[in-house]
């Protein structure tokens, strides 16, 4: 990452893993709002799968690789 | 094959960052431009169709009950205070404190919804009687999605702080779900005055 203006480098990036998570997503909110048109019941369940993506995709995403170093005011800290 | 050339190291910067040099402030804050314009676009739709009618509410239709909206309303000021409270405790790395002020926060916040079952019910009338009711419950249904999104984040948040070594970025995570429960509790505070008290006044 950069600065906005002068696109010093400001601090790096940790880019999460590969997920199919996104991608249920998208079809949950494909269940949701197609469902809609037919049945207001496919809101709810679209949500309530919805949830279990965002469960997987948090869980899956939540994970360290490395220490990392933590900008926390003005001085960087050293965390696992 | 060209050979790379390194043109320079970055090892030492710091790989979380919290506010505006995060990655992840900025998809929260262009979330919040989307959401925010959004419901401008249903504020605007609804005060046009009240300059279609004599009477607003239009003629047999109650006006919105105001006990129930006003009490959410003061339920999600206080929800303000423990959002307030671990954003700052995640700014300082603190990370029982997050964690503490994550749950008081998940307690202060889930009444926001069961309230809001019956803030939708207070409208006092169905979608699908007159333009008037189909502009309100939009509105207010559209922000309920967006409660219902940073309850269950909240929640979440708050589940995996317990269950699992949580790395470092979420503290910056924690920082934007506060800020993005601002917003929610901003704008609920702008449709309250225009959906439930506006009729009175305008």
């Amino acid at each position: 990452m950069t600065t906005l203006f002068d696109a010093r480098p400001e601090s790096r990036h940790y880019h999460p893993p590969d997920s199919i998570w996104p991608l249920y997503l998208a079809g949950c909110m494909g269940v949701v709002f197609i469902g809609s048109i037919f049945s207001p019941y496919f809101v709810l369940g679209g949500l309530g799968l919805s949830l279990i993506g965002l469960a997987g995709w948090g869980w899956t995403g939540a994970q360290s690789a490395t220490r990392e170093r933590v900008l926390a005011g003005d001085s960087i800290v050293e965390m696992a | 094959m060209r050979r790379l050339r390194p043109a320079g190291d970055v090892a030492a910067l710091p790989s979380v960052t919290f506010g505006p040099k995060s990655l992840m402030w900025w998809g929260t804050f262009g979330f919040i431009v989307i959401e925010g314009w959004t419901s401008a676009l249903l504020i605007v739709s609804y005060l046009y169709l009240r300059q279609n009618y004599e009477t607003w509410p239009p003629l047999r239709t109650p006006y919105p009950s105001l006990l129930i909206p006003t009490i959410n309303v003061l339920v999600m000021l206080v929800s303000c205070i423990p959002a307030y409270v671990v954003s700052k405790a995640a700014e300082r790395l603190d990370e029982a404190a997050v964690k503490r002020w994550l749950l008081i926060m998940c307690v202060a916040v889930t009444p926001t919804i069961v309230l809001r079952w019956w803030e939708l019910w207070a409208i006092n009338t169905r979608w699908d009687t007159t333009a008037y009711g189909s502009a309100a419950w939009t509105i207010a249904g559209f922000h309920t999605s967006l409660l219902l999104l940073d309850v269950v984040d909240t929640i979440g948040l708050t589940l995996f702080y317990y269950v699992r070594k949580m790395p470092a970025r979420t503290f910056s995570d924690t920082v934007d779900n506060s800020t993005y429960w601002y917003f929610t509790v901003s704008l609920w505070i702008a449709i309250y005055l225009i959906v439930y008290v506006g009729p009175r006044v305008i």
